[in-house]
């Protein structure tokens, strides 16, 4: 019959896709990021470190505005000394929000997303070239970047709202105390400035979950076994990402039933945003503001000791605007 | 031509459809228009008369929602099954395979197409599943042409799709070439919602559904639209609705010369030639026959003699009395011989795993509703719900049971009990789920520590990330602080415990437990609000 191909026909065509196979397999091999592979073997006593902070650096502040969150942040960041000494004309900046659950912005579980645009806004002011905002969530990510508010609000102001999916993760030795090889979402650190916006919220196992605590957005794969050490892998991480910037979303604080709360009774309206070059400060002001001493919290003073900022607020200019 | 272009676009449709059956995200949505579907991608199912009649009978209701389906009832009343031959997407799936395969020459094709005693099949199929559903089951679906192919697109199409697009992803953004790491950047989130699935796409036992799925499409090598023809319940519910139809098939003996084009091309095999009777309920009225007929022997016209058909057509199937009344009896006594092997259904104990989406109805009402379409599964955004093996005994295969070690309800999400087609999962608002605004809330289950397994409880190790996945407030997870003497150091230690009061057994603790295979906290159906016999708590 004339359809059936011939022997000949088909040895030649199964010739033809097994060449072409191994030409799209050898060419991807030589096309491999070596970075992927050509970390070294064993966990090395070099600890990975991505450095985000403006040089020079201005001398640490721990600004807390008062106010509605868009006035708020302008006030904070002007306190600091205007967006224009953290970053760059062209640089490329990413916004690190808790996008962590499928929680709407009242129920304060993610970071308020007007706070996120305004940020985002003032970048663009400042010169960034391309602002991202992205983070690994807990619940499914569509529904998270969706209800939070924090996709509409972000792409409204300009930035490129990335969502983790597999292909956007790679794996990484951070060299920790505790975290070896971790994958780790590529669109979150490929950046030169990396602004961290946490929501001050109460967590059931480490009490308090804020600046430190979300850099966890960054990570991917069985995350879930950090909670073994909790207080060295947060230590960790903040030593792994050296932010610009940290803002705090303390517009709205989640005091108990943390991270994840639901219930409004959980919330309450405090309408502060707190911006600090210290990510310690920052968190040792505001776990007062969910109930938490900061003497709960061990990874503050890991932190100390690793040099990334002070728990002791009388060691830091402290300015309240309104 | 008309015909092609009219299953072409209701195939489109049907696609469109299936892909849309996902809640909107985007940054064009707000929190509640994530929560809704706007558009009624269950419309197929909707009309279908089939799905309609066995709901009918299996409850003595029927929702609101399928009474759409009298639109096609009238349409076959006029026409008989022009739906098969011009809407119905699995037919159209199986007459591009029977008209594209290779395989059968002319010859073999005009005799594939005489009409086979086979045929007869699909009514007592159809008369079987009306037995059942005049007992109570709904398990007919799984033999409904819409519910089958809403399956194989959603539930085997997809997660094929699936795993490729997201292998060549994964695959270009490995490599070091930045433009292509942007296209397929670009590519993920064009496809993202629609063949590919955030969490990857499991169907739990879905190489069943793909192979029967293969081998219908596969079948139409040797007898084109062999399911339709067959086995197809609606088709044979079509067909018998047409007994009266207005439309018929004239043929003029004296032009025909054999040629034998129309049998070669007839799709319902319904012996369209000259000198033979038209099997009115075999004919899909594709008109191939009329167009393909050399001498202009054939016309489709109004019948003529309403009293007298004539001799050229033979008006229904001619089915035996005792085969009819056997094929309704066995589907009767169908269910009480499955439910009499069930456990659930016999002594009213429920089944672990039978862990239902929220909002399904009580299991006997349940069963007497769900179509096994598979569109909750399709829409569930964290892959949770999959077709039922054994869990819901056989009578219940393929009906949807949450597996929360793939994936946990997510805790404000009603997205399955909107496109339900046929009200087995009831339609909930966010806070008719959660029990918020004073209402009750929906509890699917209980989660239950394995102590053993545990890493506080049994290892002396820091973890509890249960109690931070629990969506409850209060969570349903509380802590005991304990210090531990572990292998001679003391170890501050927080001990999990379920309140079951709280628990509305989502499955968000088992999901996201770190101990990897079987988890140290699982969830069972205990507690489900709609079984009163699996109650816990006084």
């Amino acid at each position: 019959m004339s359809d059936t191909p011939s022997r000949r026909t088909f040895l030649r065509n199964t010739l033809i896709g097994c060449a072409g196979a191994t030409g799209l397999t050898s060419g991807a091999f030589l096309l491999r990021d070596e970075g992927r592979h050509a970390q070294p073997r064993e966990a090395t006593l070099v600890r990975q470190v991505r450095d985000y902070t403006a040089q020079p650096a201005p001398a640490p502040q721990l600004i807390i505005a008062t106010g509605p969150p868009e006035a708020a942040i302008q006030k904070a960041i002007d306190a600091l000394g205007g967006m224009a000494q953290f970053i760059r004309p062209n640089e490329h900046v990413v916004i690190k929000p808790n996008i962590g659950w499928d929680r709407t912005p009242l129920q304060a579980a993610n970071t308020n997303p007007i706070l996120v645009a305004a940020l985002v806004r003032l970048c663009f002011a400042a010169g960034a070239a391309r602002v991202v905002v992205t983070d690994n969530s807990c619940n499914d990510p569509a529904r998270c970047f969706t209800r939070s508010g924090i996709w509409k609000h972000a792409e409204e102001a300009g930035a490129e709202v990335i969502l983790p999916a597999p292909h956007r993760f790679r794996t990484i030795d951070i060299g920790g105390a505790v975290l070896g090889k971790m994958p780790v979402l590529m669109p979150a650190i490929s950046a030169h400035r990396f602004i961290n916006v946490p929501i001050a919220k109460h967590h059931g196992f480490s009490h308090f979950t804020g600046a430190m605590k979300n850099l966890y957005g960054v990570l991917g794969g069985r995350r879930n076994r950090l909670h073994q050490r909790i207080d060295e892998s947060i230590a960790d991480l903040a030593d792994f990402i050296r932010p610009t910037l940290t803002v705090m979303d303390a517009t709205r604080v989640l005091f108990r039933n943390g991270p994840q709360g639901g219930d409004l009774a959980d919330t309450r309206a405090v309408g502060q945003v707190i911006a600090s070059t210290d990510p310690v400060a920052v968190d040792a002001y505001a776990c007062t503001l969910v109930d938490v001493p900061a003497d709960k919290l061990p990874y503050l003073a890991l932190g100390m000791q690793r040099g990334l900022g002070t728990a002791d607020l009388s060691k830091i200019i402290q300015k309240e605007v309104r | 031509m008309a015909r092609r272009i009219s299953q072409g676009l209701f195939l489109a449709l049907f696609l469109l459809l299936i892909f849309a059956t996902a809640g909107l995200t985007g940054a064009g949505f707000d929190a509640q228009s994530a929560a809704d579907i706007p558009w009624p991608v269950e419309a197929f199912l909707n009309l279908d008369p089939f799905i309609a009649l066995l709901v009918a009978l299996a409850t003595v209701t029927v929702p609101a929602t399928l009474l759409f389906s009298l639109i096609v009832l009238v349409i076959a009343l006029f026409t008989g099954r022009s739906f098969c031959g011009w809407v119905c997407p699995m037919g159209t799936l199986n007459h591009a395979v029977s008209e594209t395969a290779p395989g059968l020459s002319a010859a073999k094709k005009i005799k594939a197409n005489q009409p086979a005693r086979p045929r007869h099949f699909k009514y007592f199929l159809l008369l079987f599943s009306l037995g059942a559903a005049f007992f109570g089951s709904a398990l007919g679906g799984l033999f409904d042409p819409i519910s089958l192919v809403t399956r194989g697109v959603a539930l085997t199409l997809l997660p094929i799709f699936n795993f490729l697009a997201s292998l060549l992803i994964e695959t270009t953004a490995g490599t070091a070439s930045h433009t292509a790491q942007q296209l397929s950047d670009s590519a993920h989130d064009l496809l993202s919602g629609i063949v590919v699935h955030a969490n990857g796409l499991l169907v739990l036992g879905g190489i069943w559904l793909t192979l029967i799925f293969a081998a219908i499409l596969f079948a139409n090598r040797y007898v084109p639209r062999l399911w339709c023809r067959w086995i197809c319940p609606l088709g044979a519910l079509l067909g018998l609705a047409g007994r009266f139809g207005i439309l018929a098939l004239h043929k003029d003996e004296s032009r025909c010369t054999q040629c034998k084009r129309c049998e070669k091309i007839c799709s319902g095999a319904a012996s369209p030639m000259p000198g033979k009777p038209w099997l009115r309920a075999e004919c899909d009225l594709c008109l191939n026959c009329v167009a393909v007929c050399p001498e202009n022997a054939l016309s489709f016209g109004r019948v003529r003699d309403r009293a007298h058909p004539q001799r050229e057509e033979a008006p229904h199937p001619n089915l035996k009395r005792r085969h009819v009344l056997t094929s309704a009896a066995a589907g009767m006594l169908a269910v009480p011989a499955l439910r009499s092997g069930s456990i659930t259904s016999s002594q009213g104990r429920p089944h672990p795993d039978c862990i239902r989406p929220p909002g399904a109805m009580a299991e006997n009402d349940f069963l007497a509703r769900c179509i096994r379409c598979g569109q909750c599964m399709k829409i569930c955004p964290t892959n949770a719900l999959h077709p039922a093996f054994d869990e819901a005994g056989l009578e219940g295969l393929w009906s949807p049971v949450l597996i929360p070690r793939i994936g946990a309800c997510e805790p404000t999400c009603t997205l399955c009990t909107q496109v339900c087609p046929t009200g087995a999962i009831k339609r909930l608002h966010e806070d008719d789920k959660t029990g918020q605004n004073g209402k009750q809330m929906v509890v699917i289950g209980t989660a239950f520590f394995d102590q053993g397994r545990c890493l506080p409880w049994a290892m002396g190790t820091p973890c509890t990330v249960c109690e931070e996945f629990c969506p409850q407030s209060p969570k349903a997870i509380w802590l005991e602080e304990v210090e531990r003497v572990v292998n001679g150091k003391t170890v501050k230690l927080k001990l999990p415990y379920v309140d079951p009061s709280r628990c509305s057994g989502c499955g968000a603790c088992e999901n996201a437990c770190p101990v990897n295979d079987r988890a140290a906290i699982r969830v069972s159906s205990a507690g489900e609000t709609r079984n009163p016999n699996n109650r816990l708590l006084l």
